[in-house]
């Protein structure tokens, strides 16, 4: 049975009588974004700033891709569609963002908004795969969920340049081997999501329920601890911002999480004790000329900080003519977190080696993988993900079981199971 | 046609050894069907030898139009545009590595370049001179010029994810801010600056008195940020911005607005196979954002090869330009928005099986006053 739009617009005149599927808990209460065509070829919709709505699949005229027993249910949120046209770009058609109302969900039983989330991440996959659109890009079903594990965010002028480096150092096939892992990563993590399985799908669920409880000192850009963020004057001010600004960085702490025991031998120095070591915002000690003008340090206070006690690093202004601002050396890398490190010390000798940036981040996307190795053995193939013991240096075994990376001597490799603490 | 048609193999990409190699576009170099300004547009002269990354139109303090470009020949090309639309090359500098950014000062005397050499110069146009004046642990992938009552400084965002302020005549930053992740884009009008970085993060800063972090955002987008541009509201004052994700899609957010859940939303573009339901679209990155300084409407340029106009307040598209034979890869306006800009070069949006050296990058130039006004609002 086709979905009647004129029912999900909330304007079917035949009511019960209506030949076509009225889905329970369609947008009774209208659109919500006018449906304003203009010349549009360009598929405007509205989007729910802070919506608790679930994911709409984006097309639910294409039976043919979902199940049969997904039509069934009535689960299709969807803003409405040209019934059988699937027209992706009408109107404010499939646009899953729309606000469509919010009243409606939350009658809905929390299992269902988890099917639909998951329904529309597949639907997405799906989507992503034959679009021939970028492949290394982060992605997260919604807003205000954590990114997806497994999906590493490269730009393309990172891998342009990496060819360009492994060009200048004859190294032309290392960049294409190191792509094609990345490409098989992706294809495979992509896979994995489209024909969910139950461990997958169970791992995946704790993913994107698991926003709010994160490990404590997981990580230096992790959402909810201001404290070990040390960011400048990041006010936290209005209480919908709040939600919304630590909801960005949880995609971090799911990477970080999800990568479970690997933190604590890999990502020790993301638990910095010292905040300030974080080493965010002090300039320089040596005051030069102090471009910003006269301010005294009182004024400083206007720039709400909510946590005092992170200012440690951070000084009352971390602003260089002061020198109050901490003895730590600000854009140093020493004090960057572990998947910071990884990142510089890899961007570092970027240039000179070529290859280490893909190096770092294969293994680094190894880790992304498997949320949580006993749980997730059906997407680990586990030689690849953990080095045995024995195939590691000397070395490298010291830095696994160090407390904390030295920048410079990261293994490429990735961990020996035996080390990480799950 | 060339390189966009070998994109619908997509299989091919990305792995295999297929036959197209690098050379996907010369298999149509028959110029008879060439494609390269299918909008008959005017052709910068001397266009830079590799892959344009960023274009800047001097301020309105400068008299005249001089259009600066970065490329990843790792050169950055002036060029003065004249009324007739002729234009000349003036002068060129060189970095150690690709240029990702470039902007220009105020009062149109100096320009910002960043570069793939973690650094960022400033080049004295008068004396020819390029000195550095930024120092990063990474490649600099934005630098802007930020101009406030009380100060002036230059802001660099690097993929060592940390946005630094520099006094131009000190090798140490007055300022130095963390960012969640690899800066990707940003944008700068002031007192308002927006970053946006790797891992959908996304950061508003405010400048005045000093730079400090105003919000962190939720991304509306699902998948990666591309590119940010502000824009303004009836006063002239910085209101919002548009945020380009690699997923041929742009949202359009409002700092404080109203009724956030009517007034944010995002809308597709760059897309292909518009009307036809049944095959799978072809999406494409957006590869720029650029506002047109009176009419307050934008300019988006994708992978695609394709520029659209759209006007945001009446949410209707204005235009679309025919599809070109690469991507476009940059844009921008001229300080009173006569003038738009577009690169035409590859952005590595297909892997480097689609890089092609041979291939000439081609600036454009198109007479904006008119296209780009706004739709009356129903």
């Amino acid at each position: 049975m086709t979905i009647c739009h004129f029912f999900l617009q909330g304007r079917c005149r035949f009511g019960e009588k209506c030949w076509n599927e009225h889905p329970r808990g369609g947008g009774r209460s209208g659109p919500a974004a006018p449906p304003s065509q203009g010349t549009g070829r360009g598929g405007w919709g509205a989007h729910n700033q802070r919506y608790t709505n679930v994911v709409q699949p984006s097309n639910f005229s294409k039976p043919t891709t979902w199940g049969g027993s997904r039509d069934d249910r009535k689960a299709f949120f969807g803003p409405s569609i040209d019934s059988g046209s699937g027209n992706k770009s009408s109107g404010f058609s499939q646009n899953r963002f729309s606000a469509l109302s919010s009243e409606q969900n939350i009658g809905n039983s929390y299992r269902d908004e988890e099917e639909k989330l998951l329904e529309g991440i597949i639907k997405d996959m799906e989507v992503w795969e034959s679009s021939g659109q970028w492949m290394f890009s982060c992605y997260s079903p919604m807003k205000e969920k954590p990114n997806i594990s497994g999906f590493p965010d490269f730009s393309p002028e990172e891998l342009h340049l990496e060819y360009y480096n492994c060009r200048a150092n004859n190294n032309i096939q290392n960049y294409i081997n190191s792509v094609q892992q990345l490409v098989n990563q992706w294809r495979n993590r992509l896979l994995e999501l489209k024909t969910l399985n139950t461990s997958t799908k169970a791992a995946l669920v704790s993913e994107l329920k698991n926003v709010v409880s994160q490990p404590l000192p997981a990580f230096g850009f992790g959402g909810q601890q201001t404290s070990t963020f040390g960011s400048p004057g990041f006010p936290l001010s209005s209480s919908s911002d709040r939600s919304a600004s630590s909801s960005s960085f949880k995609s971090n702490t799911e990477l970080v999480s999800a990568s479970s025991g690997s933190t604590t031998a890999f990502g020790s120095s993301s638990i910095v004790p010292d905040p300030s070591a974080l080493g965010v915002t002090s300039s320089s000690r040596s005051a030069p000329s102090i471009g910003f003008g006269s301010q005294p340090a009182s004024s400083a206070a206007s720039f709400s900080f909510k946590k005092p006690e992170t200012a440690g690093g951070f000084g009352t202004s971390g602003f260089s003519g002061f020198g109050s601002s901490s003895a730590v050396n600000l854009s140093s890398t020493t004090s960057l977190p572990a998947f910071g490190a990884v990142n510089a010390a890899v961007a570092a000798p970027a240039s000179e080696s070529g290859s280490s940036l893909f190096g770092q981040s294969v293994s680094a996307f190894g880790y992304n993988v498997a949320p949580a190795p006993p749980a997730a053995t059906s997407i680990v193939t586990s030689d690849k993900l953990f080095t045995p013991k024995t195939d590691l240096s000397p070395e490298e075994l010291k830095q696994f079981e160090a407390k904390k990376f030295t920048l410079g001597k990261i293994p490429l490799k990735p961990p020996p199971i035996e080390l990480l603490n799950v | 046609m060339g390189i966009l048609v070998i994109c619908r193999a997509k299989m091919s990409l990305f792995g295999s050894t297929s036959g197209f190699g690098a050379g996907g576009t010369s298999m149509f170099g028959n110029t008879a069907t060439d494609n390269h300004n299918p909008m008959k547009d005017i052709e910068v002269t001397s266009p830079p030898d590799d892959s344009i990354g960023c274009l800047a139109f001097s301020p309105l303090a400068l008299p005249g139009n001089f259009l600066i470009a970065g490329s990843w020949a790792n050169d950055v090309r002036c060029w003065e545009v004249q009324d007739n639309g002729q234009t000349i090359p003036k002068a060129q500098q060189m970095h150690t590595g690709p240029v990702l950014d470039v902007c220009w000062s105020d009062d149109g005397s100096k320009v910002f370049t960043a570069s793939c050499d973690k650094t960022a110069k400033m080049w004295d146009l008068n004396s020819n001179q390029a000195i550095q004046i930024a120092q990063h642990e990474a490649p600099v992938k934005t630098v802007h010029w930020i101009k406030a009552p009380n100060y002036s400084c230059v802001m660099t965002g690097s993929w060592d994810k940390t946005l630094k302020f520099w006094d131009t005549r000190s090798p140490t930053p007055m300022m130095t801010l963390q960012l969640p992740e690899r800066c990707y884009c940003a944008d700068v009008v002031h007192p308002m600056a927006v970053v946006a970085t790797a891992e959908r993060g996304l950061i508003v800063y405010q400048l005045e008195n000093q730079p400090s972090e105003f919000r962190r955002i939720d991304s509306p987008l699902k998948h990666q940020h591309r590119c940010v541009a502000i824009f303004k509201d009836k006063v002239n004052k910085p209101t919002g911005f548009a945020l380009g994700s690699i997923e041929g899609r742009v949202a359009i957010h409002y700092i404080n607005p109203p009724n956030p859940a009517k007034d944010n939303f995002t809308f597709k573009c760059h897309r292909s196979n518009g009307t036809n339901t049944s095959a799978p679209q072809d999406i494409y990155a957006v590869n720029g954002i650029a506002f047109h300084p009176a009419h307050g409407t934008l300019a988006t340029v994708g992978s695609d090869g394709r520029f659209s106009f759209w006007d945001k307040d009446a949410r209707t598209k204005l235009k679309t330009s025919e599809q070109l034979d690469q991507p476009i890869s940059a844009c921008c306006f001229n300080h009173n928005g006569n003038i738009f800009a577009y690169a035409s070069s590859y952005d590595w949006s297909k892997g480097h099986e689609f890089y092609n050296p041979q291939k000439k990058n081609y600036i454009f130039l198109r007479n904006a006053a008119e296209e780009l006004k706004p739709r009356n609002k129903k």
